[in-house]
């Protein structure tokens, strides 16, 4: 599934935060982009080149074309490459120039386009930069992303998101083999989402190995019949029994207390044996008697 | 220089690792020492130190500094040290005395705040460029304590652009390191910090978090050390490894312990 997602059209946006990086799941994106055959433009404003091209395979390297917005993307030493002022279209087309076979655009990472320019900017011009560019004779087959959601308010992450065909959000995986685990959200142009976890780890040169996933059931909105049963059941787990069965209720009923005094038990208490010791006691002269009975209280 | 602590980052004065950022984020707590033990360990290494101190004078440094054994005057002198105290040039600006035109003061942009940190960088970027014949080592900025900028009325986002300008020139290109200290907290409901905290730790290699403990005051532990080391996605996906430990700062040297083992509890 995460496998398709990479490698499906359309706008792919990879959210991470601090504490899960989403840029190996990006390589691995590019290297499923290369062995598409498609010609990768790469708009890399947070990593340098180097870093980007690091690990990935020659073949897949040679497919890279680089736009560098991370040495000067403000024009303070005055070798800017990339245009700084607004995001538009034109200016992304301008910068790709003419390119024959399909092209993936790569925004390394959004998270900085957003950071310096007005959001509703960089929301148009990533909704309509592949309509603009098939007009102007360039195949876009796909833009995919990296945007660091901890960076941003979550309505900016939210609407962006909402212009994206997959949405991968990174995860930290419990500890175990999985490097990480991804919520992938995919919009199907039939209309239809589909939402699955799945658990990953990335092996050398970029590959994808898919370790588990599961679909988690999807909550239709106003459904009211699902709420009781997505309640937790405070008494499900408990290591003791709440309820007694018919059988359990008769053995606690019969069972007799230590306080309780039958009548059997009450004389067999108080009848003295045969052969039982028995005390004489001689009162002293300096004794203090009492001659209250000294049970005189008690109910017997 | 703290040795028990460069045991702990795998580092040491022969061979140190290049291209480098390093976040130091003080949580409750006071991580000053960390900027004291990376300044003198970097001076010992014979690399060239740009030191943005924009929190204590640099006699407090100094002080410091030559209990653990290093010269920051002489340093200077020799040309390896290059330091900005923030203290007094900030309040020169604040102030609007001395000479304007001779040279550009590099704490400019308090006075203006539509101003970008261009004027900072240029500063930091010529201290740091060495002629080929230079005999020292790699180049390196330290930072204490990057908050205060923002304290200070600077736009989070140029403090970004100004940070992303040094990793990309020193860190990348230069292929020196960098030593970044702030102030973070979880509470503090500042989200310019917190922009700052996150952005710093998404780019960095390594982080320590220093935090007191949550108990509170302690004679013998003084607080908790958390290092991060990011894992990197140059050959293949790597997950971070993080390790905590307790620390306890001495005169002269800080020791570090795994948690609950202090002398005060075994």
């Amino acid at each position: 599934m995460l496998q398709d997602a990479l490698s499906g059209g359309g706008r792919l946006i990879i959210i991470d935060d601090v504490n899960c990086c989403g840029r190996s799941l990006l390589k691995c994106s590019l290297v499923a982009a290369a062995h598409e055959g498609d010609s990768i433009h790469i708009l890399n404003f947070d990593i340098p080149e180097n870093e980007l091209r690091a690990g990935l395979d020659p073949e897949v390297a040679m497919r890279l074309v680089f736009h560098d917005g991370f040495r000067d993307p403000l024009n303070w030493n005055r070798e800017s490459v990339l245009p700084t002022s607004p995001f538009t279209p034109q200016e992304l087309r301008v910068c790709i120039g003419a390119d024959t076979s399909p092209v993936t655009l790569v925004l390394d990472s959004l998270s900085w386009i957003l950071l310096h320019n007005p959001v509703p900017a960089v929301c148009h011009t990533f909704q309509h930069f592949q309509r603009h560019a098939k007009n102007t004779g360039l195949n876009v087959k796909r833009i995919i992303s990296l945007l660091h959601g901890d960076l941003h308010e979550p309505a900016v992450v939210a609407s962006v998101c909402c212009l994206a065909s997959t949405v991968v959000t990174m995860m930290p995986a419990p500890s175990g083999g999985a490097q990480a685990a991804a919520l992938v959200l995919q919009r199907k142009k039939s209309r239809k989402i589909v939402r699955v976890t799945e658990y990953f780890t990335v092996l050398e040169h970029f590959v994808l190995k898919s370790l588990d996933q599961h679909q988690p059931l999807l909550k239709m909105a106003g459904d009211k019949e699902e709420t009781p049963a997505a309640e937790a059941d405070p008494a499900a787990n408990l290591t003791f029994n709440l309820r007694l069965s018919e059988e359990e209720r008769h053995a606690k009923e019969r069972l007799l207390l230590p306080y309780h005094l039958s009548t059997e038990m009450k004389s067999s208490l108080l009848q003295s044996h045969a052969g039982a010791a028995k005390i004489y006691y001689e009162p002293d002269a300096a004794d203090d008697m009492d001659e209250e009975d000294p049970d005189d209280d008690l109910d017997v | 220089m703290f040795v028990e602590l460069n045991h702990l980052l795998n580092s040491d004065l022969e061979n140190l690792k290049q291209g480098e950022l390093t976040l130091i984020c003080d949580i409750r707590t006071d991580g000053s020492f960390l900027v004291h033990h990376f300044l003198s360990l970097y001076l010992r290494a014979g690399c060239k130190v740009c030191f943005l101190a924009l929190v204590q004078s640099f006699s407090h440094y100094n002080i410091v500094a030559q209990k653990l054994g290093v010269n920051l005057t002489t340093a200077k002198e020799r040309g390896q040290l290059v330091f900005l105290e923030g203290l007094k040039t900030s309040v020169n600006v604040l102030l609007g005395d001395g000479q304007k035109s001779e040279q550009k003061n590099p704490l400019q942009f308090l006075s203006d705040t539509s101003s970008d940190l261009k004027v900072l960088y240029d500063f930091v970027r010529d201290s740091l460029t060495q002629p080929s014949t230079s005999a020292w080592k790699c180049p390196v900025l330290l930072v204490d304590d990057v908050s205060v900028l923002l304290s200070l009325g600077v736009n989070a986002i140029r403090l970004l652009d100004f940070l992303h300008y040094c990793r990309a020139t020193i860190c990348s290109q230069l292929e020196g390191n960098m030593v970044v200290l702030t102030n973070s907290s979880d509470d503090s409901e500042d989200e310019e910090n917190e922009l700052l905290v996150n952005y710093l730790s998404h780019h960095s290699n390594l982080i320590l978090q220093v935090e007191g403990l949550a108990t509170g005051f302690c004679k013998e532990v003084h607080g908790q050390l958390r290092i991060t080391w990011k894992g990197s996605c140059r050959l293949k996906g790597e997950k971070d490894v993080v390790k905590d430990y307790q620390y306890r700062i001495h005169d002269k040297t800080v020791t570090f312990f795994a948690r609950g083992t202090s002398a005060a509890v075994l």
